[in-house]
């Protein structure tokens, strides 16, 4: 039995021999179009920014991602290495006075 | 080459603000643009409308465009063109409803064609598999639809997709392979509604 992919593919290939509908531009369709783009402004500055917006929406939070796992990292790195408490052999209460303890 | 050469030269004088150039520009272009807006219409855009979109769009951005050698400027209009009706698909809120008894008998055929597996391909009109492949991509998300039509129905390759779209190769199959998925749903979920009605 053909599978669907096949079926679909006989199908298409009866779709594209359909007699094309004919290709006519509507009457006055170039006159109206030229009287359109003079009075358009050559690009609208909502489309720069739809197109840049986009972008640069994508740049700041890929750099955003960056910077705070790194800051997560560095953090965390500094909570590890730092301990709680200077080791109390280091000193030697007897010999060194005592604001050389803190 | 020489009609390469006279695009060329047209474009100049397109730029230089002859509009007797834009006319014959846009004259040249029309069977092109008009092929690949009625392979991508959206339902409830006129031809005409989105046509003057992709013309006013090229027109602005025809500063913009850079000749490259090797690749003619017919591919960028193509490109221009497919992503308007990219956008004017996006644009469309939703998907329009189709129920199995919209079809028309030679239309129902097809579709029981394509979902029962019949052995032989039904002898209706070939206009009456075209509106059912058209109305079974309509019902897929924008992205799908234009890859299968661009792939299917206009018979082009994946690099040419992908150079289209914008997409690479590797994804140009997936999402086509995905879209054949949910166009096999699409057509199942109608089958049910027929079932379920009868």
């Amino acid at each position: 039995m053909k599978n669907f992919d096949q079926r679909w593919q006989t199908s298409i290939q009866a779709a594209r021999q359909a007699p094309a509908e004919p290709m006519e531009l509507p009457y006055g369709f170039t006159t109206r179009l030229l009287a359109r783009f003079h009075e358009a402004p050559a690009e609208t500055w909502s489309e720069v920014f739809a197109v840049l917006g986009l972008r640069a929406l994508f740049v700041t939070a890929s750099l955003f991602l960056v910077s705070a796992s790194f800051a997560a990292a560095h953090w965390y790195e500094f909570r590890i290495e730092t301990p709680a408490l200077e080791n109390p052999l280091s000193v030697n209460p007897l010999t060194e006075p005592f604001s050389s303890w803190l | 080459m020489t009609e390469t050469f006279a695009v060329q030269d047209c474009l100049s004088r397109v730029r230089s603000g002859d509009l007797a150039a834009a006319n014959s520009l846009i004259l040249h272009l029309s069977p092109l643009v008009q092929r690949l807006v009625r392979n991508h219409l959206p339902r409830r855009e006129s031809e005409e409308d989105l046509m003057q979109d992709v013309f006013l769009k090229l027109l602005q951005k025809l500063n913009s465009y850079q000749e490259r050698a090797g690749i003619p400027f017919e591919h960028w209009v193509s490109r221009l063109t497919v992503r308007t009706c990219l956008d004017a698909l996006r644009a469309e809120k939703a998907r329009p409803e189709w129920r199995f008894t919209d079809l028309n008998a030679g239309e129902a055929e097809w579709l029981d064609f394509l979902m029962k597996g019949q052995s032989t391909a039904p002898t209706s009109h070939s206009m009456d598999v075209k509106a059912v492949v058209m109305r079974l991509l309509a019902q897929l998300s924008p992205p799908d639809r234009l890859v299968l039509t661009l792939l299917d129905l206009e018979e082009r390759s994946t690099q040419e997709i992908a150079q289209i779209t914008g997409w690479t190769r590797p994804m140009v199959k997936m999402r086509a392979m995905r879209a054949r998925h949910k166009l096999r749903q699409i057509a199942r979920e109608l089958m049910k509604e027929d079932l379920t009605d009868s």
